[in-house]
């Protein structure tokens, strides 16, 4: 039934997109290649794509450096824990948002919105204080607590709830639903694509934070892995070889877990594809 | 077993204290104590840094382990005042001389001038210059880590390849501007001087020809003079019509191009000797060339400073790293393998140090060391503020005796302050 | 008459009830960003108002001082141009950059889903890695960017040290980084468009523009909204990857609000922090004015829609 004609439309499309894929994807190749040359070899004129010699050096070099394993733990468990209890807070406000009507809805979502303006080197130094009178400087809580509910994520929830069409929650509650089972049963599944996206969302942003993790730990044995790498790129004199094996490093288990996930990820996205 | 190996420890450690001399009974071993210290040392030299801390963990007979915590002297210096006032911060720390004014007048580090006596170290074995950098009025603050001027390097190859000869480096400015325009070849990327323009690189070609930007006391703004004016237009014209350094230059692009073999020569601390080493670039170092007013550096330097509210315990057992840091073994290793000069005179006479060709010529470079504004709070201001965008300017073809007048005035309201 | 008042009061009595159970929904999230974001912001405010260094001693109230002295501050309305300079081209890029690919691929194909997963790669990589990459890559003495224009010919400046080309290169950077998450925002919306609409359309003899156009666009219209606001608030607050390409440099080509601040507070003597509030008190306004005018007029998303 369906033509299947290469139009004009098409074939500039395919050339668009296979034009983007390959500036998206080659400097990221040249990265990951890059991780194995030597320090000479990087800043070498002219540069060559390939190393020489492929070489393990910058690796053995940031592994003998700095405890990779134990900041790993510490990124999955901060950004883990954000993620997971971010998601919760977020779509239960998003579900009061979307679906409630209470008083002071409106400058409520408003106030809420306010926080996402607020650029961290601002807040800083108060929230170190106040985090030291709460007594959890130096903490898992106090690196999760913060993080734990995002303005980004509520405001983004809001909005695809509002999506999903009102009569599924209507006939759900004169069948004598409760809020809470609404929100549960009905709502988060259904906005299964958006939550997967945030949740990445989340994962990735506070996995890759720098100057946060940096400010509220004050050992090194609570550092986060991207906090832990970028120390060893230096101010004074960068270590180039060591900085890209760093990079590929600090990305890899993300990249690991996104391919893993991608298959549900992406499956969430075609179910809302699906859904009417 | 485990019990005679504690008092083997006890008494090696007795005897050790026994063996310096003080306070023999006073020492309280055995009690383990674990200090921090924050450094923004992510350089190559913050991996022989680790490396000597972590000896001095091993074989430390007072139980004492040292955890270094290296970030980047940003995060760090936006850190520390916040975690001193709350009591969350370091131990000790390590950081540039610069701060040792700053950090003293805000409470935030410990008058330490007991620590010679304590642990009976002879303060007259050091240089004279290098410790008093750690003073502020009569009382010690910080006990040095390292001393260092700036120097110029240059890429012995580069020199050879354009005829000149690689073992008489420039002596004068003058020289050096030859050197410079010989060994330039613009199209295949190799420049013969870096001249970056947000490093304090400026203050040694000012001074060479008589010219200064500030009292070392702080209160007269010596930058609007005709021999800065002089420098200054020298210093665009090499730039700009003799293109022999690359426009828009920053220090780390300066050492990355010098690594590399693009850059003939430039001026830098020691920091680099050890990466450069490693690379396999033949590159030799000198003094600053001199000017029409002689030949000066700008001294810098890193000192341990005992962070403010420190027990009794936390001060004795800091006291013991620094002293062990200063002593003899420990400077040669971090000398030897760092470039940094010695500034210890029973080190001088070591025979290692003496035939060593890197660290005898950095040492003959460094006598011409001068304070560049290391006293002065508002130091990091005139650097940002004033100069770098000055010489941002001037490198870049602004007019000089515009722009020099617009970053005195500027240096004006910051003295006015 | 006496049934209507039960029935009133049934009814406000279950508003009621729907209110305290909303209030217990929003609770958890309103507790964590009062402590955490509002109480900082306070404190911040305060400070902005104090002649206080990074030091804490010797504080002083200031009243309006550190407000009125940013208007004699050329380098805060420079941060001001450049902060707007940055997002009025990073935003547009991103959001068209990111439709122009979803046009392309509204098919939920394998080919498809692998492009969007490639697309998505960067995002994947901190700002930080990315912009030192970058930096590497356009640098003009090893880069390999540089190098192959110049294998056909083409020399171009040392563009993160010129002070035309410094900022436009780190917008393509952040561009690069980020347009791949809009896409998956953008295109889990699209997906969710109904089939039938583009069916009927393609009955009506509709190209793939103008399906795009008249279909998807209207129907993703609050994502692209969202999109739009969002990456507004970011994109005015940018901070590492400039912090990391060229530290506001050249001649402060690139400095921004934001760096201006951290400037002011943390890596300038006096460390002056109360002056630095101000700066972020000024940006905070800025931020919160723009973003409201935006929902208001050109957008209908988010909690307000009906």
């Amino acid at each position: 039934m369906k033509q299947r004609k290469l139009s004009v439309f098409n074939i500039i499309g395919y050339i668009v997109l296979i034009f983007v894929a390959l500036v998206v994807l080659l400097p990221l190749i040249w990265l990951f290649v890059s991780s194995f040359k030597s320090d000479a070899d990087v800043i070498k004129w002219p540069p060559h794509f390939f190393p020489a010699e492929w070489l393990t050096v910058q690796y053995r070099y940031v592994i003998k450096t700095i405890p990779v394993l134990k900041m790993l733990r510490n990124t999955v468990i901060f950004a883990g824990s954000v993620t997971v209890i971010s998601l919760i807070f977020d779509s239960m406000s998003a579900y009061a948002f979307s679906r409630m009507q209470f008083r002071g809805r409106k400058i409520l979502f408003n106030i809420i919105l306010l926080t996402m303006m607020i650029p961290f080197q601002v807040i800083m130094i108060p929230l170190y204080l106040e985090e030291f009178e709460l007594g959890i400087l130096n903490t898992y809580a106090g690196l999760i607590l913060p993080r734990a509910a995002s303005a980004y994520g509520i405001y983004m929830l809001t909005s695809f709830f509002s999506g999903i069409p009102k009569e599924l929650d209507e006939a759900a509650r004169i069948d004598g639903m409760k809020e809470g089972q609404i929100y549960a049963r009905i709502i988060v599944p259904l906005a299964k694509p958006a939550m997967v996206t945030l949740g990445i969302y989340h994962f990735m942003n506070n996995w890759n934070d720098l100057l946060y993790p940096m400010m509220l730990t004050s050992s090194a044995n609570m550092r986060t892995l991207s906090a832990g790498l970028a120390v060893l790129v230096g101010t004074n004199s960068i270590k180039f070889g060591p900085t890209l094996a760093a990079t590929v490093i600090s990305i890899t288990p993300l990249l690991i877990l996104f391919l893993f996930g991608q298959r549900f990820f992406m499956e969430g996205i075609a179910t809302s594809g699906m859904k009417e | 077993m485990k019990k005679k190996l504690l008092s083997m420890a006890l008494a090696a450690s007795l005897a050790a204290t026994m063996v310096c001399g003080t306070t023999v009974f006073a020492e309280e071993s055995g009690n383990p104590i674990t200090l921090t210290v924050w450094a923004p040392f992510t350089g190559s030299d913050g991996d022989v840094l680790r490396e000597i801390v972590s000896t001095y963990n091993d074989t430390n007979t007072d139980n004492i382990t040292v955890e270094l915590d290296i970030m980047d002297n940003d995060t760090l210096q936006s850190k520390l005042p916040t975690a001193v006032s709350t009591g969350t911060g370091p131990s000790f720390v390590l950081v540039g001389i610069e701060y040792v004014h700053q950090y003293a007048e805000n409470g935030l580090i410990e008058d330490i001038s007991d620590f010679w006596e304590t642990e009976g170290i002879d303060e007259s074995n050091y240089y004279e210059n290098v410790v008093s950098k750690s003073y502020v009025g009569e009382s010690l603050y910080g006990v040095p880590m390292q001393y260092n001027v700036q120097y110029l390097y240059y890429n012995k190859d580069i020199f050879e390849a354009a005829g000149l000869d690689p073992d008489s480096p420039p002596a004068t400015l003058e020289e050096l501007k030859e050197a410079a325009i010989a060994c330039t070849d613009a199209d295949n990327n190799q420049y013969g001087l870096g001249l970056p323009y947000d490093y304090g690189a400026y203050p040694v070609y000012l001074w060479a020809n008589g010219g200064d930007v500030i009292s070392t006391d702080g209160t007269e703004n010596l930058l609007n003079s005709q021999e800065n004016n002089d420098t200054l237009t020298w210093l665009q014209e090499l730039v700009i019509t003799e293109g022999v350094s690359p426009q828009g230059l920053t220090a780390v692009d300066a050492d990355t191009m010098f690594q590399a073999g693009q850059l003939a020569m430039y001026t830098s601390g020691p920091w680099n000797i050890n990466g450069l080493t490693e690379l396999g670039v033949n590159y030799g170092i000198t003094a600053i060339p001199a000017g029409s007013d002689g030949a000066y550096s700008a001294e810098g330097g890193c000192s341990y400073m005992l962070i403010a509210g420190a027990d009794d315990a936390t001060r004795a057992a800091v006291y013991d790293f620094m002293a062990y840091w200063i002593s003899d073994s420990t400077l040669k290793e971090w000398s030897t393998r760092n470039g940094f000069p010695v500034w210890s005179y029973s080190l001088l006479e070591d025979e290692d140090i003496q035939s060593n060709e890197i660290l005898s010529s950095v040492s003959a470079a460094t006598e011409i060391g001068r304070d560049w504004h290391l006293n002065l709070t508002f130091g990091s201001q005139i650097d940002n503020d004033v100069m770098q965008p000055m010489m941002e300017k001037i490198l870049s073809g602004s007019d000089v005796t515009e722009s020099l007048q617009e970053a005195s005035d500027i240096l004006d309201g910051i003295i006015a302050e | 008459m006496k049934k209507k008042t039960e029935q009133t009061y049934k009814l406000k009595k279950a508003n009621s009830q729907n209110q305290k159970t909303a209030y217990l929904f929003l609770a958890p999230s309103l507790t964590i960003l009062t402590i955490f974001v509002f109480v900082p912001l306070i404190g911040a405010i305060g400070i902005s108002l104090m002649n206080i260094d990074i030091y804490m001693n010797d504080i002083s109230f200031a009243g309006l001082k550190n407000y009125l002295r940013m208007f004699q501050d050329s380098r805060v309305s420079n941060a001001t141009f450049n902060t707007f300079y940055f997002a009025v081209l990073e935003v547009p890029l991103q959001i068209l950059l990111a439709l122009l690919l979803v046009m392309f691929m509204t098919k939920n194909t394998r080919f498809h889903k692998l492009l969007r997963t490639t697309f998505y790669l960067p995002y994947v990589c901190s700002m930080t890695a990315v912009s030192i990459m970058w930096s590497m890559l356009l640098n003009n003495n090893y880069g390999y960017v540089p190098y192959l224009l110049n294998r056909i010919g083409i020399r171009i400046p040392n563009l993160l040290s010129s002070t035309t080309w410094a900022m436009p290169t780190v917008i393509l950077v952040t561009v690069w980084k980020n347009f791949g998450y809009t896409l998956t925002v953008l295109s889990a919306a699209t997906l969710g468009v109904s089939q039938s609409l583009y069916e009927a359309a393609e009955l009506d003899g509709a190209t793939g523009i103008q399906k795009f156009l008249y279909v998807t666009i209207p129907g993703i219209k609050s994502t692209i909204g969202f999109c739009t606001v969002t990456t507004l608030i970011t994109a005015l607050q940018v901070f590492d990857q400039i912090y990391v390409m060229t530290s506001g440099g050249p001649q402060n080509s690139t400095e921004t609000l934001v760096g201006y601040i951290y400037n002011r507070g943390f890596q300038t003597a006096p460390y002056d922090l109360g002056y630095a509030s101000a700066i972020a008190v000024y940006l905070f306004l800025i931020i919160a004015l723009l973003t409201f005018v935006m929902r208001k007029y050109a957008f209908n998303t988010g909690g307000d829609e009906e």
